[in-house]
């Protein structure tokens, strides 16, 4: 056994190691690390988040990687991943599940721009508190 | 996101490491430079190198020398002295050379984005090829971080 690693080692150039096995595996493992929120736009929220209730959890965050913004249709939040610290300050109040951690513990980016997640909460009016 | 890759599975394990011994030859030399750090990210960047992790398998290995350097991993929120000597540091490097940004306060500057210290992001005075979010990041992100650039840049060239 240890001449079969030593021979593949040597042949590959590379240490070899039997952990960790695959990227399930690894996930699974390290399920209780908190690294960077996510925000979830698939969840059934009820009730859902008022237009007050996101622009409490943006206030708290101390980077200002939880924003709120709106167009012509509605409003939503997004999360700047790459500012977000995992204060943990959104997650804790947000009874509605719109922020919760991610499973993801070795997250990167190539593009500065996919690091910023959004999610529309709701159509309509722009109006603090009010939701058609 | 979606643009992860499976860096653990052996198929992806293998086309990475011969991608980068096609480009780098046969291994990847890593130069950090802390800008600003608070030495979270630092811990982390050390931990690569303990057998837990043990970046070595994958031909990466760390440099004392940007002379030497293939891969500038940037840690820390940039501060106005540190600014040339980052720049310093990037046009010492051999060509091809990859840049990494590790950590909240390299990419965005965290806690740190409205102090008059902050020079602003790394993206904003180098070319970045990969960011790596976290406060800190975890060692995983890290190795995955690293290889992602070496697999964004397959095309490049020593002249890159």
């Amino acid at each position: 056994m240890f001449a079969s690693w030593l021979r593949f080692g040597l042949t590959s150039g590379r240490v070899t190691t039997s952990y960790p096995k695959n990227r399930e595996v690894l996930l699974r493992e390290h399920s209780s690390w908190h690294t960077v929120p996510r925000l979830d736009a698939t969840a059934a929220r009820k009730p859902t988040p008022t237009l007050q209730d996101v622009k409490a959890w943006a206030m708290r965050c101390p980077t200002s990687a939880l924003f709120v913004w709106s167009d012509e249709s509605g409003w939503g939040i997004s999360l700047d991943e790459g500012a977000c610290i995992g204060c943990n300050r959104c997650v804790v109040p947000n009874v509605q599940r719109v922020t919760e951690w991610g499973a993801d513990v070795d997250l990167f980016a190539l593009d500065r721009l996919a690091l910023v997640d959004s999610v529309r909460l709701q159509g309509g009016d722009f109006r603090d508190g009010q939701q058609k | 996101m979606d643009n992860k890759s499976d860096w653990n599975e052996l198929d992806a394990e293998k086309q990475a490491a011969s991608r980068l011994r096609r480009i780098f030859g046969k291994s990847l030399h890593v130069r950090h430079i802390d800008v600003g750090s608070c030495n979270a990210c630092e811990s982390e960047v050390l931990a690569l190198s303990n057998p837990y992790y043990n970046f070595h398998r994958l031909g990466l290995f760390f440099t004392a020398s940007p002379r030497q350097a293939d891969v500038l991993l940037v840690t820390g929120a940039m501060t106005p002295t540190m600014k040339p000597i980052l720049m310093e540091t990037y046009e010492a490097m051999p060509k091809p050379r990859l840049v990494v940004a590790a950590g909240v306060c390299a990419i965005h500057g965290g806690v740190f984005a409205n102090s008059r210290q902050f020079a602003g992001p790394v993206e904003s005075v180098i070319p970045v090829d990969a960011f790596i979010p976290g406060c800190p990041p975890t060692p995983y992100a890290l190795i995955n971080g690293i290889l992602a650039a070496v697999n964004g840049r397959e095309g490049v060239t020593r002249d890159a």
